[in-house]
C-alpha cells in the first residue's frame, strides 16, 4: 500500500465494513495492486494475534458480587439516610449561626475595650492639660504628677506585657 | 423488559433490575476493563463497579437512548480508565510497574497450551501504544465492535474510530514484525 498511487479502505474491507459496491471495488484493485495485497496479508495477520486471546471473563459468582455491590439501600434505609442528611443540614447551619455570632460578640467586646482604653487616655491627658493650665499648690501638684508618673509606667508596661 | 425499562426501576433503585443489568452486561465490561487496564490489574473491578454505579446513580442523564445501552456502558466505563490513566501517570511509578510485561521474542503457533502465554504477550504489545490507539484495537479485536459501535462508544466520527485502528494495526506491525 505504501507504493500505491490509489489507496482503498483495507481495514474497512478486513473488516467487513464496507457495501458490497465498494467491497467489488477493493477486490478489483486488490487482483491489479500487489503492494495493497500484501498489505491486507499483513492487517489479517495483526487481527488473527488477536483472536482467542481476550482477556478470561469473569466468573458468575465474581457477577453475583458485583450485582451486590451496587445494590440501592432498602426504602427504609434510604428513609433513614435522608433524616440524618437532614438533621446534619440543620445542625450544620446552627453551628455556622453560633460561631458567626460568636465572632461577631467578640468583635464588639474587642472594640468596647479599645474604646474605653482610648476614653481613659483623652481623660488622663486632659487632666495634665488642666494641671499645667491651672497651677496650684507645689505640694497637691507634686502628688499628681507622681501620679500621672505612675500612670504612665504601667501603661507602658501593660503595653509591653501585651507585645509579648 | 427491554432495557431501558430495567434501566428505569434500577434508577429508582430495584435491585432485582440492576442485578439483571449487572448480569446482562458485567460479563462484557469486565473484559473491557480487564483489556485496557491489564487482566491482572486489581483496578478492573473498582472501575466496573464505579461504571454501574455512575449509571445507577445519576449517570442516567446523560444516556438518550439513541445508542444502546451496552455501547453507553462501554463509553462510561472508559472514560473511567483514562481518569484511572491520568491519576497513575500524576504519581510516581511503583517498583513493580511495567515488570513483566515484555513481549516475548518468538511465539510458537497458537496452539491452546501457548494460549495464556500469548494473551500476555498480546496485552504486552498493546501496553505499547497511546491509550486512543489501544482503545480501538481492543473495541474491534476484543469486542467485536462495529466501526458505528466503536464511534459511539468513544464519542468520535466513525472515519476518526477507522483511521485510529488503521494506525494502531500499522503500529503494532511496525514494532513487532512477524509477531503482529
Amino acid at each position: 500500500m505504501a507504493d500505491c498511487q490509489n489507496p482503498v479502505r483495507l481495514d474497512a474491507y478486513h473488516d467487513g465494513e464496507l457495501s458490497p459496491a465498494e467491497r467489488s471495488h477493493v477486490e478489483t484493485h486488490l487482483r491489479e495492486c500487489p503492494s495493497c495485497a500484501a498489505e491486507l496479508a499483513a492487517i489479517r495477520r495483526t487481527s488473527a494475534a488477536f483472536a482467542g486471546t481476550a482477556a478470561r471473563e469473569p466468573s458468575h459468582e465474581q457477577l453475583l458480587r458485583l450485582a451486590q455491590s451496587v445494590r440501592a439501600e432498602s426504602s427504609d434505609v434510604r428513609m433513614l439516610l435522608r433524616l440524618f442528611r437532614g438533621a446534619a443540614v440543620a445542625a450544620s447551619v446552627l453551628l455556622a449561626g453560633a460561631l458567626a455570632g460568636a465572632a461577631y460578640l467578640s468583635q464588639r467586646t474587642k472594640a468596647a475595650a479599645h474604646e474605653a482604653m482610648v476614653l481613659d487616655h483623652v481623660t488622663i491627658w486632659s487632666q495634665s492639660a488642666a494641671l499645667a493650665a491651672d497651677p496650684v499648690s507645689d505640694e497637691r501638684q507634686s502628688e499628681q504628677r507622681l501620679a500621672l508618673a505612675q500612670w504612665i509606667a504601667d501603661d507602658l508596661l501593660r503595653g509591653r506585657q501585651e507585645e509579648r | 423488559m427491554n432495557e431501558e425499562e430495567l434501566l428505569v426501576l434500577a434508577r429508582r433503585g430495584d435491585n432485582a433490575a440492576r442485578t439483571e443489568l449487572v448480569m446482562r452486561h458485567g460479563r462484557r465490561l469486565f473484559g473491557l476493563a480487564a483489556a485496557l487496564l491489564g487482566g491482572g490489574d486489581a483496578d478492573v473491578n473498582d472501575v466496573v463497579q464505579e461504571t454501574f454505579l455512575a449509571a445507577f446513580d445519576g449517570g442516567l442523564k446523560t444516556f438518550k437512548g439513541d445508542a444502546s445501552l451496552a455501547t453507553w456502558l462501554g463509553g462510561v466505563l472508559i472514560n473511567r480508565v483514562r481518569k484511572l490513566r491520568r491519576y497513575r501517570r500524576s504519581r510516581p511509578a511503583g517498583p513493580m510497574d511495567g515488570v513483566g510485561r515484555q513481549p516475548a521474542a518468538d511465539r510458537a503457533s497458537p496452539s491452546p497450551a501457548a494460549r495464556v502465554e500469548l494473551r500476555i504477550d498480546v496485552a504486552a504489545m498493546l501496553d505499547t501504544l497511546p491509550p486512543e490507539y489501544r482503545e480501538v484495537i481492543v473495541l474491534r479485536e476484543w469486542q467485536q465492535m462495529s466501526y458505528a459501535e466503536m464511534a459511539a462508544t468513544l464519542g468520535v466520527p466513525e472515519r476518526t474510530a477507522e483511521t485510529r485502528l488503521t494506525r494502531a494495526r500499522r503500529m503494532l506491525r511496525q514494532r513487532f514484525g512477524g509477531h503482529a
